[in-house]
């Protein structure tokens, strides 16, 4: 099932598709 | 490091100098009860607060009793364990926790798994000693995860070295002074306001229940109870690998099958797996690393450039 998604779907592992529906960004949430 | 001799209920045995009594006792299979100490051997974190006084031994030649958790054997050391001297400030010193303990065991989280109770009873303690002044905290349930309920802390600060040595979270620490001391945080704060990430090493080494997991079992019996209501369970990964050891199994053993059968036996009408995303996860993951560990090693066997070391690869979560 891994590799049909990312043939069929996500193109290759880290790629910009996987990117963009995969990955967040980190921003520090400093409360005091 | 040199070897010393360090003699225990008059049993010989030849120790590292730096180990502890409580280290040397054991390995002549003496045992010395603990209540605040916390050895874990894994990551190398040891709690010495030395705060609850519960393993104390007589040191030959020393006025006073030592805690055996944190004092270090010297050559040629003298160390009883059981005289009647420790036995009885042990049990003061039980009887002393007890009397500004909460004495709801029967319904409390930590019933029958709760460390002071272990104790109070493996010294056989039948009645309450002391009555006195009882500490008095407001619960914290402000968060969705852990339940922090003071009156119950014995001070042992496992939780304190776990979130600001091990997990570096910084979330916890020693308030207050004498009587009023309390494990909290800084200008309590209710926990859903301080840097907690939530996760949850404070109360797995907590000895009773002063930290505990928010209970969510009630509402999951309500939504199965439901009969509108269309229930679906997924459990992590990790689950089927942790569960069979809390069921007498051997540790790690594998038991998807059963916990999938009686999860649907409990009545969840389907049960989903997070398998699927956790590989996606670890394809994400590790292809950073991989695809620029392969690419710096195919640039350098091509263009046969010595070079020292390999590009640091970023994370995934970094990037933006």
């Amino acid at each position: 099932m891994i590799k049909k998604i990312y043939e069929e779907y996500l193109g290759e592992p880290y790629g910009e598709k996987a990117h963009e529906l995969l990955h967040t960004y980190y921003v520090p949430r400093i409360k005091m | 490091m040199g070897m010393i001799n360090v003699s225990i209920n008059g049993k010989m045995v030849q120790v590292p100098e730096g180990t502890t009594i409580l280290e040397a006792a054991k390995l002549v299979n003496v045992k010395i009860p603990t209540l605040c100490h916390l050895d874990l051997h894994d990551i190398k974190m040891v709690n010495k607060a030395a705060s609850c006084r519960v393993c104390v031994v007589e040191v030959e030649g020393r006025k006073t009793l030592a805690p055996a958790c944190a004092t270090p054997v010297f050559d040629g050391v003298v160390v009883k364990t059981d005289t009647k001297k420790a036995v009885k400030a042990r049990r003061t010193v039980v009887n002393l926790l007890l009397s500004d303990h909460p004495k709801d065991c029967l319904v409390c989280e930590k019933n029958l798994e709760c460390e002071l109770q272990a104790l109070a009873a493996d010294m056989g303690l039948r009645h309450m000693k002391y009555e006195g002044e009882m500490s008095e905290f407001p619960k914290d349930d402000s968060s969705f995860s852990i339940v922090r309920d003071m009156t119950k802390c014995i001070m042992c600060r496992r939780c304190e070295t776990m979130c600001n040595e091990v997990q570096t979270v910084h979330a916890l620490s020693g308030l207050g002074r004498g009587f009023d001391t309390v494990v909290g945080t800084a200008f309590n704060l209710p926990m859903f306001e301080t840097t907690c990430t939530f996760c949850g090493q404070c109360l797995a080494v907590c000895p009773t229940a002063a930290l505990a997991e928010v209970n969510n079992v009630p509402t999951v019996w309500d939504a199965i109870n439901d009969e509108k209501k269309f229930v679906v369970v997924q459990t992590a990964p990790a689950v089927r690998v942790a569960l069979g050891e809390e069921f007498g199994m051997e540790p790690g053993t594998v038991v998807t099958g059963k916990m999938v059968a009686a999860l649907r036996s409990i009545g969840f009408d389907k049960v989903f797996d997070t398998d699927f995303a956790a590989d996606l996860t670890i394809m994400e993951e590790a292809s950073p690393t991989t695809t620029e560990t392969l690419k710096s090693l195919k640039k350098e066997l091509l263009e046969s450039i010595p070079r020292t070391g390999l590009r640091q690869s970023e994370s995934p979560m970094r990037i933006q």
